[in-house]
């Protein structure tokens, strides 16, 4: 649904240009080396013998030794964590993206008076981090009975993404043509019918998006979860991972190993999607 | 089309918030029939300490089946911080080993969020139990708040092995020890395996050096009594030592402000560096990553015109209990289990943590450097000529303790003057009421 | 009484009436719509964050039941702390560098493969692909990268010959910032090069071939063609970076805690020290106020600027 129509790769004078070429392939490889390098370093050193990796910490293993990952598997919990920040991001992905789309929509497509003062006071819950709100919003939850429950990060974590939500949103239902609005309203449709039926079906680019940047902002949010999910077996992975460094803090072996596999199916989740989640940004983001 | 999707939206929300309140309901205080759940919140998050936890906690239970413990670890820093909010906001738990030190655990008593544990000490006997030196830690104004577990010195430790097929010797005064390092560095080793980003373990060197000019008695007075003060030339002597002139003649590895303790260790365990700064601590990772080395642990090498040699005991962290709710009964019954003979046989073997009461070493499997730590902890300051001194850092605030730890990175990247910190500590210190 | 919501030229005309009764009035519908969402925000942000202004006024050590009110007495301890100051030097450093870098690489790599030349899927996948893993386990990464006598880092310069450049780069104070900022942009750098690289499929072709043909050089064609028509992207991508700039935390916290002697403080890591680590929990709040307040004047300023340019 975001395939881009199939354009024609421009071809210039550059790239007839035999010199041009090589210039270019040397610093793409060399950007190529300087993102990847990292990565493939740590999935190396996680299966990579203890005395391989004190020997030579670049060279590509003699012998796979898998007992790293097993054991980190098994001491670092990842299944719980895993599933909890599946969890978490879904709920928050679903929340954030809902009420963005229906305020995104009032804010961009609705004329009402207080609108921009408004929406202005979203925007400023983008640049507020969260350690400034970091303990009211504990006693906040505590106060309100939801500690201790996923509640107590849900909430907030979806208050959090609402600046950013409303933002792009907005943006992207500005730009969608009102004539096609208006026309409905004429035919008898209320608000909600028009978005629903009308405004809503030209949003998906939008909230696809919207859906991937806070899907990898839930899952990267460390200091959130830190402070108000208690509960060991309530843990996100960013969260649990702290933990698991903090144990084997000095086994490069085992952080190896922890770093593969919390990493891993994000990493395997973008490669598949890969098309889909670069065009993703780039659909709300470019014509927003 | 578009309308099932939003359904199936509103249908995931629905069904998420079912999931949520249904998981969201256990919330464990006293249950009915007497049955008491104890909210623990503990520091064994690394392998050996949590098993001798869990089996201790298991052990409780079954010795108290009206007693429930829900346990929770934190790493250190984590709990430091979310264990202050939890317990201010009245949803803490009921028991927590947390940072003894004045501005942690002294700040919960001064605020009325931990009970004063004398009655109990007198209902258990904790205070013929337990060392007194080791409770100390935990007094504030007089009132027993918190019960240390691990009894813990600084310490240098020696590869003695390995020194010996580098051609030295274990130095015994301070101008040996410079001596050694050049020596060692010219071997090609690393002389003392140290790290100070982040500089964790500084105020640990600077208390051990600074015990070794002044003596133990001097720091004691200074840090109980308030008698002395910090930037006394001695004491500034004590940074200059550590932080400044062992940094100059190389006793440290390259980039010591970027190198974690714990990586500094590796250096240690892999045979790069001939001696390891930190203290007891330390003693089981020495044992299950060098089985076949030699190595023995040594106090900070006597200073020309000091007071001899010392390791600077104290305790890190303390059990304390939450004035919140109604559970201190139950609490106090459970910390007592802590120090039981059972539990403490636990805690040395698995844990490798050396509890502060009097125990049967012999009649333990104990490792050599181990048996060694227990004695002198158990043995206690009051001993005639003991060689034990005091921590400092647990009677700092916490601005102080953060003020010395930037300040000691400065003073080894030369930033900063010795004297310029021990100004700066004093400075502080009186501030903070010079406790 | 027709509900006419005044959309730009929407011609007035009596509703047919089907289904329910359209909604009354534009403010009932515009606030029907954000019900939910100024619910969940002014609960979740708005009450937390004022209350984290009221907390600045006040010395609280965050546990006890008692808070002295001081009135602005913290606002003006902040404005003579050397330490704050310092903190908001580097946050100023980081957001600069770790907002034109970023951008800058991001866009030249964006450029190079702009026809889609062979190996295209390849590159782009793996630039962006840092984007995806969480700030805690790439500050993981890199504290072995740097650490001084592990590190591969120092190794991989020895490999090469330039065994004199190796640094304790997070040991050293001199270095300690840049060697954050520059993880801050390995991440950072695939988030422009991804939104750049599409905007880049957008530009006019036919402005670009009319360069072409009028003999402008590769520059003049960039600066004169493919920038102007990129301006939403940059500016999107300018914005996003220079907050995410100014309120960077993981990073630094896992692997300096502000260290080494605070030259890799922020406003961030000193807030969280001060509110937690020191419990001056009114100080604290005085610097998230004004950290708030610095990051959102600067992120008004580029859309501002920008907007005037256009």
């Amino acid at each position: 649904m975001t395939a881009p129509p199939a354009r024609r790769p421009r071809t210039t004078r550059l790239r007839r240009n035999p010199v041009w070429n090589i210039l270019r392939y040397v610093v793409l490889f060399f950007a190529l080396a300087v993102f990847a390098m990292p990565l493939i370093w740590m999935v190396l050193a996680a299966v990579k013998p203890a005395t391989e990796l004190a020997q030579d910490p670049f060279a590509f293993p003699h012998d796979i030794e898998l007992g790293n990952l097993i054991e980190a598997w098994k001491v670092g919990r990842y299944g719980t964590y895993l599933g909890n920040t599946l969890f978490y991001c879904l709920a928050i992905v679903v929340g954030v993206t809902l009420l963005s789309c229906l305020g995104g929509y009032a804010f961009g497509v609705l004329e009402f008076p207080g609108r921009d003062a408004l929406f202005a006071v979203f925007l400023i819950g983008v640049v507020v981090p969260f350690q400034a709100v970091m303990i009211p919003s504990y006693y906040l939850v505590s106060d309100l009975g939801i500690l201790g429950t996923y509640w107590a990060y849900i909430l907030p974590g979806i208050a959090f993404g609402l600046g950013f939500g409303m933002f792009m949103m907005r943006a992207f239902f500005r730009g969608l043509p009102r004539e096609i609005a208006s026309a409905a309203r004429l035919d008898g449709a209320n608000e909600w019918q028009v978005f629903r039926r009308v405004m809503l079906p030209m949003a998906w680019p939008g909230l696809i998006t919207l859906t991937i940047f806070q899907f990898m902002f839930t899952w990267k949010t460390f200091l959130l979860p830190l402070v108000l999910v208690q509960e060991e077996s309530k843990r996100p992975i960013s969260l649990g991972i702290t933990f698991f460094f903090g144990r084997y803090s000095s086994d490069l072996g085992m952080i190896a190993a922890g770093v593969t596999i919390s990493s891993l199916p994000m990493v395997v989740v973008y490669l598949l999607l890969q098309r889909r989640i670069t065009e993703g940004i780039t659909q709300g983001a470019v014509k927003g | 089309m578009r309308f099932q999707r939003i359904s199936a939206l509103a249908a995931a929300v629905a069904a998420i918030s079912l999931a949520l309140t249904a998981c969201g309901s256990d919330d464990g205080s006293t249950g009915g029939g007497g049955q008491v759940t104890l909210k623990v919140w503990d520091q064994f998050t690394d392998g050996g300490t949590s098993e001798a936890a869990k089996q201790i906690y298991a052990d409780f239970e079954k010795a108290n089946p009206d007693v429930k413990i829900d346990a929770e670890s934190y790493r250190f820093d984590d709990l430091a911080q979310l264990g202050k909010t939890a317990l201010a906001s009245g949803t803490g738990p009921d028991v927590m080993y947390f940072d003894a030190g004045l501005g942690e655990a002294g700040q919960l008593a001064e605020s009325d969020l931990i009970v004063p544990l004398d009655d109990y000490a007198e209902e258990y006997g904790w205070t013929d139990k337990i060392n007194e030196e080791i409770r100390t830690w935990s007094t504030y104004d007089g009132k027993l708040f918190g019960l240390g577990l691990e009894g813990e010195f600084n310490s240098l430790f020696a590869n003695d092995s390995l020194i010996e097929k580098a051609g030295l010797t274990v130095p015994t005064t301070y101008d040996e020890l410079l001596d050694f390092c050049g020596a060692a560095k010219d071997a090609g080793y690393v002389p003392i395996a140290y790290g100070q980003g982040p500089a964790v373990y500084a105020k640990d060197m600077y208390a051990m050096v600074a015990q070794n000019i002044v003596g133990a008695d001097s720091v004691h007075d200074l840090i109980f009594d308030n008698q002395g003060s910090f930037n006394s030339p001695e004491m500034a002597k004590a940074i200059d030592i550590w932080f400044s002139q062992m940094n100059d003649a190389g006793c440290f590895p390259d980039g010591v402000n970027g190198l974690s303790v714990d990586n500094a260790a590796l250096l240690f365990h892999g045979s790069k560096a001939l001696m390891l700064a930190g203290g007891t601590w330390q003693i089981g990772d020495i044992y299950e990553k060098m089985p076949d080395s030699d190595v023995t642990m040594m106090p900070f090498p006597t200073i020309e015109g000091g007071a001899g040699q010392f390791y600077p005991l104290g305790v890190g962290s303390a059990w304390v209990i939450s004035a919140d709710g109604d559970n201190q009964d139950a609490a106090a019954k459970f910390l007592d289990y802590m120090y039981s003979p059972d539990a403490v046989d636990i805690w040395m073997t698995k844990g490798g943590i050396i509890p502060p009461v009097a125990t049967d070493l012999d009649s333990l499997d104990l490792q050599p450097m181990i048996k060694q730590a227990a004695q002198l902890v158990q043995q206690g300051q009051d001993d005639a000529g003991s060689q034990l001194g005091y921590y400092i850092w647990p009677r700092w605030s916490g601005q102080l303790f953060n003020l010395f730890q930037d300040g000691a990175q400065a003073v080894t990247a030369g930033s900063k003057a010795p004297q310029e910190l021990a100004d700066e500590v004093q400075k502080q210190w009186e501030s903070d009421g010079g406790q | 009484m027709a509900s006419t919501l005044t959309v730009r030229g929407a011609p007035e005309k009596a509703p047919r009436r089907i289904g329910r009764a359209p909604l009354r009035s534009p403010l009932v519908a515009g606030l029907g719509f954000l019900l939910p969402a100024i619910v969940v925000y002014t609960v979740f942000m708005i009450y937390p964050f004022a209350n984290n202004v009221y907390l600045s006024l006040f010395e609280w050590n965050g546990l006890s039941p008692d808070k002295e009110f001081v009135g602005l007495q913290n606002y003006q301890t902040l404005l003579a702390d050397p330490l704050f100051w310092s903190a908001l030097k580097h946050n100023v450093i980081w957001a600069v560098l770790g907002t034109v870098l970023p951008v800058a690489i991001g866009l030249l790599l964006a450029m190079l493969l702009r026809d889609q030349p062979r190996g295209y899927t390849v590159f782009r996948a793996v630039f962006f692909m840092p984007q995806v893993l969480a700030p805690v386990v790439v500050a993981i990464i890199f504290s072995w990268i740097y650490d001084p006598t592990f590190g591969i880092l120092n190794r991989l310069l020895d490999d090469v010959g330039l065994g004199a450049l190796a640094q304790p780069w997070i040991g050293d104070p001199n270095t300690a910032l840049y060697a954050l900022i520059a993880v801050f942009i390995w991440v950072e750098t695939g988030f422009g090069f991804v939104v750049f690289l599409a905007a880049l499929q957008e530009v006019d072709t036919d402005l670009l071939d009319a360069a072409e043909v009028d003999c402008a050089n590769a520059w003049q064609s960039f600066r004169h063609v493919t920038l102007p028509s990129i301006t939403n992207a940059m500016t999107l991508v300018v914005v996003i970076q220079l907050i995410a700039g100014l309120n960077v935390f993981d990073y630094v916290w896992v692997m300096t805690q502000g260290g080494p002697a605070n030259s890799t403080d922020l406003t961030s890591t000193y807030l969280y020290q001060q509110a937690f680590r020191e419990t001056n929990v009114g100080y604290g709040a005085a610097v998230a106020t004004v950290s708030t307040l610095i990051t959102l004047v600067a992120a008004v300023a580029v859309v501002q600027l920008r907007e005037r340019r256009q």
